[in-house]
């Protein structure tokens, strides 16, 4: 079902590109939906997230002029970044919205077919470094291990197809963690980002909460619209 | 059978250094036996077991007309039970205060502390 108005040369660069169908976005969504319900095997998963969300604190501390002590994460998905200096709103704001945007980012990768090994290498390596910069204690290093092995083991494959879809529903994954972290925070009262934002600029937490929830939201739309308008040119 | 158990090691201590059972003043060191054998005549002579538990005053009556001689502490399991309750309470305070010590310390100067860290500290971010 190819579209006769698109010239020969948009038609194959069309399709070199890895979006995926819309069946298939929606296979991989549930997919990713499933993976981070199930106990044990989410784990990992949910330390991916974590990683994205301490990361986008500290490159926003380093953005706003401030520099990164080091980072903690902890099994359960937790974590925590050290900066001294930058402007804390925007390293307050930056660790939901960071993890969404991450995704997003990820997922866009993943729809670049010839890129799909540079993109795993470079997010691997993006986790080593992360690792020997900001990383002090054994159990941040055992998890940031952890997610470098998963990052850098698929370019063992030799099935590109497979790293696509597993990079994609990884994407998937850190942004319905993303979409899902934030309303943790609507228990807790005078902890995490939202209560630091609160009290920095006083709108209420629950505002901000609220914001990361529709900026994640609004990022898994972006995945579907690229994959929409993706089908509508084939 | 466990209140005799303490009454024979409670009274061997405290008769350690009296001499016989007569309400004698003489003091004669390593003369335990002696009262051992008193106690054992005293327990045959009246055929009871329970006039073991009446020679603990006996022998306080004893020591206290010897003026000099130091006592020995009783030890009932009253007294244990007792001296425990206090100790557990007094640990029970010591810890209360020391929560309250912690506290006053984690807060003392807390508008300081948050001075420097805005200053030159690190920020913490979850």
């Amino acid at each position: 079902m190819h579209n006769s108005s698109v010239n020969p040369l948009e038609q194959e660069k069309l399709e070199r590109s890895g979006a995926p169908s819309r069946g298939r976005f929606f296979f991989e969504l549930m997919f990713a939906f499933l993976i981070t319900r199930l106990p044990y095997i989410s784990v990992p998963f949910k330390w991916l997230e974590s990683y994205f969300h301490e990361i986008s604190h500290g490159l926003a501390s380093l953005l706003t002029g401030g520099s990164v002590s080091h980072i903690q994460l902890f099994p359960n998905g937790a974590g925590l970044c050290f900066t001294q200096g930058g402007w804390p709103i925007a390293i307050g704001f930056s660790g939901y919205f960071g993890a969404a945007l991450w995704g997003y980012l990820i997922f866009i990768l993943a729809t670049w077919p010839k890129g799909i090994r540079v993109s795993f290498a470079f997010l691997g390596s993006a986790v080593v470094l992360t690792a020997l910069l900001w990383g002090r204690d054994l159990l941040t290093i055992s998890i940031l291990a952890c997610l470098a092995v998963l990052f850098l083991l698929p370019l063992k494959l030799n099935n590109n197809r497979f790293m696509d879809s597993g990079l994609r529903i990884m994407a998937l994954m850190i942004m319905l963690n993303a979409l899902a972290s934030p309303t943790v925070l609507l228990g807790l009262s005078g902890k995490g980002d939202a209560s630091m934002l609160a009290s920095q600029t006083w709108i209420p937490a629950w505002v901000w909460v609220f914001v990361w929830l529709v900026i994640s939201a609004l990022m898994i739309f972006l995945c579907w619209r690229r994959v929409d308008q993706a089908a509508l040119k084939r | 059978m466990q209140v005799q158990a303490n009454y024979f090691g409670s009274s061997q201590a405290q008769v350690s250094g009296v001499s016989g059972a007569n309400g004698s003043s003489q003091i004669k060191p390593n003369s335990g036996i002696d009262a051992t054998e008193h106690l054992e005549r005293v327990k045959q002579g009246q055929g009871l077991e329970k006039a073991l538990l009446d020679v603990n005053p006996t022998s306080k009556d004893i020591h206290d007309a010897q003026g000099g001689v130091q006592l020995f502490e009783q030890t009932t399991p009253e007294q244990l039970s007792n001296r425990l309750g206090a100790k557990l309470e007094y640990e029970r305070a010591i810890q209360g205060s020391e929560g309250a010590v912690a506290h006053y310390l984690a807060n003392e100067h807390a508008a300081a502390r948050e001075e420097i860290q805005q200053m030159v500290g690190i920020d913490t971010y979850a």
